[in-house]
This record gives C-alpha cells, structure tokens and sequence, in this order.
C-alpha cells in the first residue's frame, strides 16, 4: 500500500456521514470508467502493433481487420535480427540516451534551481530567452548546429550526439515551475544551518523534487530514444547508428514487410516502457519526502 | 534515506557513463583508412543496401577497392544529402530519386558525368529505357544515371474482367459496367495528381513543355481534352478521390481493375496468394493518338563532386549497371519484399520472369516518359496538382485550371 | 560590507549553477538561432552563398503568400483544436489516477503508450484506422451501425483527423506533469480544506486549480509551442509520393510543414528562417501574454 493511499485513509477518517460515504463510491465508480474506457481506447494500438508483428504476409492486409491471427509467426523478429546488428545499436542508443537523460537531470536542476530561488543580474531576461528559444523550430537551427558539430569535429561521435542535448530549455523551465512551490522557509533554514549553496541544492530542492526530476527522466529518455532527425544527420557510418535510425531503413522503397516494421517498433518500444514503469514509483515517493507533513 | 543516495546515484552513472562514452569515442578514432575505400548511400532498404555491400566484395577482388553501402530512409534522403552537402561529408556514390541529380547537380553538389566520363557514359545510357533517358539529361549535362526503375501499369481481375480496355473508350464502357454493379477503377500512384495525369495527357499527344523546353503548354487544347477525360473518371465512373487500400479492393473485387506502380505485382503475391492466377497486368488503355505512353520513374545514381575517388566511383556504377548484377539485384529484391526493375533494356532479356509478365511490362516501358528535365520542375508539379483537384474537387474550370497552373510553370522555367 | 559579499557570494553560485546550460545553450542553440535570423535576410539556397535581400522575404510572406496564410489558419484551428481539450482532458485523467483507487500503475502506463511508441507505428496504425470507403476500422464501426462512412484523410477531414489523432497521443504526457504537479501540492491544503467542511469540488477548486497553477502555465506553454509547430503527424498524414506534404489543397498545411517543404525540398533556407522568425515572434507574444496571465493570480 503506498503513502497516498494511507493518507487518504486517514483523511476518510470514522463518523463520516453515510451519504458523502454514498457520494463518493459514485464518484470513484465513475473513475473506474472513465480509466477503463480511455485505457481501452489507448492500448489498442499497442495491442495491434504486436499483433501485427506476429502475423504472416499474406494475413496482414485482411479485409476486415482482424486482431486474430490464424498462422502465428516470429518470422519477422527474425528477419528483423538478422538484418540489424541489434546488440550494437542499442548499446549506442543506451550509451547516448542515458548520459543525455542523466546529464539533463542535472543541469536543468541545477540551472532551475538558479532560476527560481536566486536573484541574479540578468535573470528574468535569460529566462525569457531561454524560453524563447524554445518557440524556434528545430528546422531552422539544424543545418547552423551542425555546421558548429562538424567545425567541432564531432560529427559521427557519441560527443556530437550526446553534449548539444545535455540541457533543454524545456527540462529548466520544468524544474524552475516545481521549484518555486518549494516554500522559501526551507531554504532559509537550512542557510541558517550554515549549509552551502550547493549542499541546500543536494539536501533540499533535490529530495523536494523528485516527481519532477522523474517526469524530466522518463520525457529526455523518451524523447532521446526515439531521436531521429539530429542522429540521422550527424551520423554517417552504420556502426554509430541509433535504433530509429536503423528502424527507418528497414522498409523497402514500397514499404510492404509491415510485420517487420511493427516488430522494431516493439523492439523499440520496450526499453522505454521499461524505464516508464521503473521511474514510475518516484512519483509516489515524492509524496512522503515533501517534508511538510509535521 | 531516498534524498541523500538519489543524487549520489545520479553522479555516479553520469561518471561512469562519460567513462564509458570517452572510451567509446577514443576508440573511434585514430584508425587512417589506407585502403581506397569508397561510400555508396542508397535511398532505400537496409537488405538491400547490405547486398550492395556484398556485391562490394566481389568488386573488391577485382580492383582493390573497398565498397560499403549504407541505406538512408526516403522520407529524410532529401535533407540528409542536402545537410551532408553542406558538411562535406558527401558520400562518394549516392542513389536518389530521378530528378534530384538535375537538381543537385545544377547547385554543383554532383559530377557532370558527361563531361568527366563521355565515352563509357553514352556506352552505358544506350540501352537505357528512353523514357529515363530523357529525364537525366540536362542541357548536354547528365549527373546521375538509372539505378533502377518504376513503371505505371494497370493490374485487373482476369476472373471478373475478361478483356483488358484497349482504348480510352474500352475503359470508360468497362467503369460504367463496373459502376452498374456498384464497383469502379482505382488509380492508386500519384492519382489525383500529375503523376496520374501525365499517361492521359501524353496519350492524347499534349505535354508539359514544348520541345525546347522553353516554354509550358499545358494551354494547349490537347492538355485541356486529356485533363477533361482523366478527371471525367474521378467525376462520372466513381474512381475515388481519396487512397484506398488497393490490395484488399482488389481481393474483394469492389475495384477489380487499377492503375499502380510494378511494385503492386510483388505486394499483390505477397499479401493476397489466393489471388494466384485470377489477376493479370496489362499495358495502358491507348488515346486517341493510338499511343499508350506510361509514367516512368526509379532512382539514379551519380557521383559527388567532393568525392576522393571518383574513377573508382565510376568503376562500381559501371559494375552495377552491368546485366549479370543487375539480375543480382532483381532477385535479391524479390527475396527481401521488395521491388528492383533493371533500367536498361539489355538485361530484360536475361531476366528471370514469368512471360506473362514480363511482356506487358516491357511493352509498357518501351512507351514511357518520366517527368520532364527542367530545373523548377519540382516546384512546379504542385500547381498542376492544384488543377486537377480544383476541377474534381470544386468543380473549377478545366481550361482556367490549366491557364493557371499554365502560368505558374512558365513562370518556374529556369534555363 | 560582510552583506554585500555574502550577496555577491549568492550571486555566483547562481551563475554556476546555470554555466553548464548556458554553454551548451549559446553554442548549440543561441549561435544557430542568430546565423538563422540572418540567414532570414537572405536568398540563400544552401549551398552557394547567401545574398542580403533585407526584408525582402518578410514582404513576400506576408503579403505574397497566400499559402503562408493559408498554413496559417491551418495552425491556428490545429492549436485551438488540440490545446484547450488535451488539457481539459489529462487534467481530469491525473485527478481520477491520483484518487485512491488500484491498479493506479497499470491505467499511468497505458495512458503512456502511445507517447512512447513509435511514431512510424503509430502513423500505420492511424492510417488504418483512418482507412476510406469501408476498408478502416473507424469507417467499419460507423457503417455497422448504419451511420455513412466518413472520407477520414479527404479535404474536409483531414485537419479534424489529424487532430483527434494528437489529442489521443498527447494526453499521457500532460497526464505525468500534472500528476507530478499534484503530487507536489502539499497534503496539510487537503486537510484545512475538510476540517472546513469542503465538498470535492470546493477542494478542487479551491485548492487543487490555485496550487496547480505552476504546472497549468507549464503544461499550457508548451501545449501551444509544441501544437504551434506541429509537423510530424502532418507530414507522416499527408505527403505523397512526390514528397510534398501538407495534403489535398493544403487542407492540412501547417506552418512548419510548410517551412519544411520551404527549407528542406525547395532549398529556400533563406525563406524557411523568415517564416521560422514571424512562427517565433507571434509564439514570443502569446507566451508572454500567457505568462502574465497566469502568474499574477499565482500570487496567493
């Protein structure tokens, strides 16, 4: 049972009159609902991708469209293997999405933590840049940065993959936003304490945010992993590839082998929905750390 | 305690993981390739480009030279060329789509093989199908040449069809049939574009641009009787507006009979076996000029201007243009699911294919032109698009349509 | 004497704290966004040189464009059609998934899915779903129950379609930051709030509504900056095979797909920056709009 759910068990609390007890079951009944039917329509075409995945050919394309598969076939997880050295483009993509999501975690804390408790020369108009820049389509700013990675002399490099994405304008504004709910109280306490700069960032704002810090985690990761555009320029030899690149060559000129498309896509899908699920329960652990429970 | 070992934890995998990527990185470099080594980017599947590669080695043993094949995906191809251009990472060999070597070409990304490799050049476009021939030059320039080919040709139920429309007038007494039991035609590549118009506007002699090339003349009356034909089909025998799904139309045989690209032929085996014998393909119905002209279309191949080796470069076109590998990649294709017609007439004789088959196909691309070679041409195809889609769509005009969209491609001529 | 050093003191660590970013900030972005604001000045088509043109490509666009107006309206019905209900939405999917309810883990995950799966997946099965005559699922559905089918990706559907499509696809994501935006409102508000006798409602809001405001002016500015430069579904919806994007008419155009055909197929970099700068000045004054909006009544 996790922290939520005692706390509101508390807050329930005995001698409740019996119709707000009546009024909720009602309520909680129309939850279930609602998340069954939205969870219903959301999973279906996950559902479809798998099954897809493990049809023939020639099953593929029936009319109508059956979720039921008469011949089931791992054929295209094997062609899907035997075409994609799979081992070393999910070690690039790994290598890559985790220093960029770890790197992230940190600077824009870092950096949001600036943003919203400190008063500094400049601050208000850096914050705006910083999220004005945001509103510049990446279109535009792809050919000039990489021109900048190719003067760098790090095209085709986990350094030109990795260091442009280290820190997001979004990832600081997102921490900035949750770090400004942290009462000032705190951070004064524990200035009073003689704690440095950095130790308050350590001991306080990052325990005080971690929902956040999760959400910024699964979102780079996520985002990260399924890169496509700014991989598939600067890479240009197949043994620095990234997943998504390797999964969009795999259809031919005319795209027919659906089946195995949709097996990378569930090839590709899995370590994030890994990771979803495991960053998942930070979000409830925030809970107990806010530290105003007393 | 969660507060104290999270960040910790987070320092420690951001040190062990810029450990991991140095070391990663350091063994990237240092290697100087001393081989001649040369790179090929092909638009298109990843088997493919791997049997590429293998081919590459059978080269290699009789020059010394190195080839390796990467593929690139078409929906990004354009600006990853363009962006490797500007980075002057350049592949030696690239194979893009048919107009892109005009087009790259002119900007001074491409090698004029015309210029650097005349004799071999014209020795290796002579059995080129004319329709791609056509397309490649530029002025006295060529910058790519035919890797492969795509050609319009119609696909019918033979069970429910018993005799392929010869004539304009065959298909449209053949759609009222169809339509009288709820049933019609599907032009599927390119329809209600210029693409689907272009067979129509040929057949009735009209054509994009005088011969010259100076001047456009979808003004004529001839473009104005064809785009009126080819959109009586969308308005008055209920070919859809929008895509179907043609295979599974087809296995059902609501749309019996359509208009696609070769490559139908493989998904039709792949996706519908049962059909097996119950369909057939044929050549266009022929217009009023008794001609049955297709669209024609595929990728090129050329050489980058910042390339190292461009001799050897010239060498492995050459080697893959030859009639033996071109059968190679025939059949490799087919294994993978997907499509490689050979561009030069020489290898359709070689060519293991059912007669059946193979006839009208090579019939039909005998009579075929790609689109036409004029820098702005592909800023242009849009506006006849718009025409067509006015007239079906909105019941626009056919004759302003074509005055419009006259205009804007006058206006794109660039020489 | 010992303040002010202390002050400076503060100061510094600050400007550390947001080194790193901002290194990584001018050279990668802040360098590039100028070479394109320059670049917006220019005829410029990549790979020869720029020529200066001065405001000649703003002129074009805004007043010999029509397509550019057209992409417009476009954008505008897409972020109108898509911000307001994707958040009315995931607002009420976090509230429900953050009551005290089981299987809480399993509903988060499958609100998640079609955020992490593949968008070539997606845009497959969408096309499917989407498919005309009676051949996709929707149209199966509605024919079954006697309801015409409907010409899902034709002229008239095509935006609307492309639509529902992101608002299915973005709900998970808001969901998580609004998730973590409730998870972060203190319980003790809670508690005040039912001692005082408050209905479900008076708690929402009163306190859920007030105290969410950080995370709603986060999850509305991104909402609009991301729907403003919508592209990827756009182009996987509509491009044909001659590669132009934005579909019959250009019902679906949208200003970035535009920007991209502009820039990337037609090579007009120089006029790809101008429409990238006017997509920034006009998003630079909603933000700021927006910003002032909501944090005032963050004052509580």
């Amino acid at each position: 049972m996790d922290i939520a759910e005692i706390k509101r068990l508390e807050a329930e609390g005995p001698g409740r009159p019996a119709s707000k007890k009546r009024q909720q079951q009602v309520l909680k009944a129309f939850v279930y609902i609602f998340l069954m039917v939205g969870s219903f329509v959301m999973i279906v075409p996950f559902v479809w991708m798998i099954v897809t995945s493990f049809k023939p050919l020639e099953e593929i394309n029936t009319y109508p469209p059956s979720f039921f598969i008469r011949k089931p076939t791992i054929a295209a997880y094997i062609e899907l293997f035997s075409i994609i050295p799979m081992g070393r483009y999910f070690l690039n993509s790994l290598i890559v999405t985790c220093s960029i999501t770890l790197a992230n975690i940190f600077f824009c804390s870092l950096a949001g933590y600036a943003f919203a408790k400190h008063r500094f020369f400049g601050r208000d108009k850096l914050f705006l840049l910083l999220v004005g820049s945001m509103m510049i389509p990446w279109q535009v700013n792809l050919i000039p940065s990489f021109v900048i990675v190719k003067k760098f002399g790090w095209l085709n490099s986990f350094y030109g993959l990795i260091i442009p994405a280290m820190s997001g304008a979004f990832g600081i504004f997102l921490m900035r936003q949750f770090i400004m709910n942290i009462p000032d109280d705190l951070i004064d306490a524990a200035k009073i304490d003689g704690c440095s700069e950095f130790t308050i960032y350590r001991r306080v704002i990052l325990p005080l945010i971690q929902p956040a810090l999760a959400s910024l985690a699964i979102f780079t990761f996520m985002g990260q992993w399924n890169n496509f555009v700014w991989p598939l320029v600067i890479v240009y030899s197949s043994k620095m590839r990234t997943i998504p690149i390797a999964l969009s060559v795999l259809n031919g000129q005319f795209g027919t082998n659906f089946a195995m498309v949709m097996a990378g896509a569930v090839v590709a899908t899995l370590p994030v929905l890994i990771v979803f699920i495991a960053f998942q329960k930070y979000f409830i652990k925030g809970i107990a750390l806010t530290g105003l429970k007393a | 305690m969660h507060g104290r070992d999270i960040p910790i934890a987070i320092a420690k995998a951001l040190v062990f993981s810029l450990m991991i990527f140095t070391v990663f990185c350091l063994a990237g470099c240092g290697k100087v390739p001393e081989e001649k080594k040369i790179l090929m980017w092909l638009v298109g599947s990843e088997k493919q480009a791997q049997k590429i590669t293998e081919l590459g080695l059978d080269f290699y043993k009789q020059t010394g030279v190195k080839v390796s094949c990467e593929a690139i995906s078409w929906g990004e191809a354009h600006s990853k060329y363009l962006t490797s251009v500007v980075g002057e990472v350049t592949p030696d060999i690239g194979t893009m789509g048919l107009t892109w070597g005009t087009e790259f070409g002119n900007l001074g990304a491409m090698v004029d093989l015309n210029r650097e490799f005349p004799d071999d050049l014209s020795e290796l476009t002579s059995s080129i199908f004319p329709g791609l021939a056509g397309s490649i030059r530029y002025n006295d320039s060529i910058f790519a040449v035919p890797f492969d080919m795509s050609e319009y040709i119609m696909f019918y139920r033979c069970d429910i069809i018993k005799e392929p429309p010869r004539t304009w007038k065959d298909l449209t007494s053949l759609l009222s049939e169809l339509n009288s039991s709820g049933r019609s035609m599907i032009i599927d590549w390119g329809g209600m574009g210029w693409i689907g118009y272009s067979p129509f506007l040929w057949q009735n002699g009209g054509d994009y641009y005088d011969k010259d090339m100076t001047s456009a003349t979808l003004d004529s009356d001839k473009a104005l009787e064809a785009m009126k034909f080819f959109t009586s089909l969308y308005k008055a025998y209920e070919v859809p507006v929008e895509n179907r799904p043609v295979e599974q139309s087809f296995k059902i045989g609501e749309y019996p009979i359509f208009i696609s690209g070769n490559w139908k032929m493989k998904s039709l085996s792949d996706i519908a076996p049962e059909l097996k014998g119950k369909w057939a393909i044929a050549t266009l119905p022929a217009g009023p000029t008794g001609k049955k002209t297709g669209f024609i279309g595929g990728r090129v191949m050329g050489i980058f201007s910042l390339s190292k080796h461009k001799k050897e470069a010239w060498e492995f076109i050459k080697y893959l243009s030859r009639p033996d590998i071109q059968i190679k990649l025939y059949e490799d294709t087919l294994e993978s699911h997907d499509t490689y017609l050979p561009p030069n007439i020489k290898t359709w004789n070689l060519l293991p294919m059912e007669d059946s088959f193979k006839r009208p196909l090579l019939d039909q691309a005998m009579d075929s032109k790609g689109p036409p070679s004029v820098l702005g041409w592909d800023d242009s195809t849009r506006f006849i698009d718009t025409a067509i889609q006015m007239v079906v769509l909105k019941n626009k005009d056919a004759g302003a349509a074509l005055k419009d969209a006259d205009n804007e491609l006058e206006r794109r001529i660039r020489r | 004497m010992n303040s002010v050093l202390k002050e400076l003191n503060k100061q510094k660590s600050a400007y550390i704290f947001i080194a790193p970013s901002f290194i990584i900030f001018t050279v990668f972005l802040i360098i590039p966004v100028f070479a394109s604001l320059y670049w917006s000045l220019t005829e410029y088509n990549i790979l020869q040189p720029p020529k200066f043109v001065g405001f000649q490509n703003y002129i074009n666009i805004l007043f010999h464009d029509p397509r550019f107006w057209k992409a417009m309206a476009n954008t505008v019905i897409f972020v109108a059609g898509t911000v307001p209900t994707s958040i009315a939405i995931s607002l009420l999917l976090a509230i429900a998934i953050d009551q005290n309810i089981r299987f809480k883990n399993w509903f988060k995950t499958f609100f998640f899915i079609p955020s992490i799966t593949s968008i070539i997946a997606i845009s497959v099965i969408w096309k499917w779903l989407y498919a005309s005559g009676k051949y996709g699922l929707f149209n199966h559905l509605l024919t079954s129950i006697g309801l015409p089918s409907v010409n899902w990706l034709g002229v008239t559907w095509t935006l609307p379609s492309i639509i529902l499509m992101s608002v299915w696809g973005g709900l998970g994501y808001n969901m998580i930051l609004f998730l973590a935006g409730l998870q972060g409102i203190p319980h003790v508000f809670y508690e005040a709030a039912e001692v005082d006798g408050a209905s479900e409602w008076d708690k929402f809001r009163n306190v859920t509504l007030p105290l969410l405001r950080p995370t709603m002016l986060f999850v509305t500015i991104m909402s609009v900056i991301s729907a403003f430069q919508v592209f990827e579904q756009v182009y996987i919806m509509t491009y044909n095979s001659e590669g132009a994007v934005g579909g019959t008419l250009d019902c679906a155009l949208t200003i970035v797909a535009y920007l991209y055909e502009t820039g990337f197929q037609r090579f007009s970099m120089g006029y790809a920056s101008a429409l990238a700068y006017l997509i920034f000045f006009i998003l630079f004054i909603v933000t700021i709009v927006n910003m002032k909006i909501v944090e005032k009544k963050v004052e509580y």
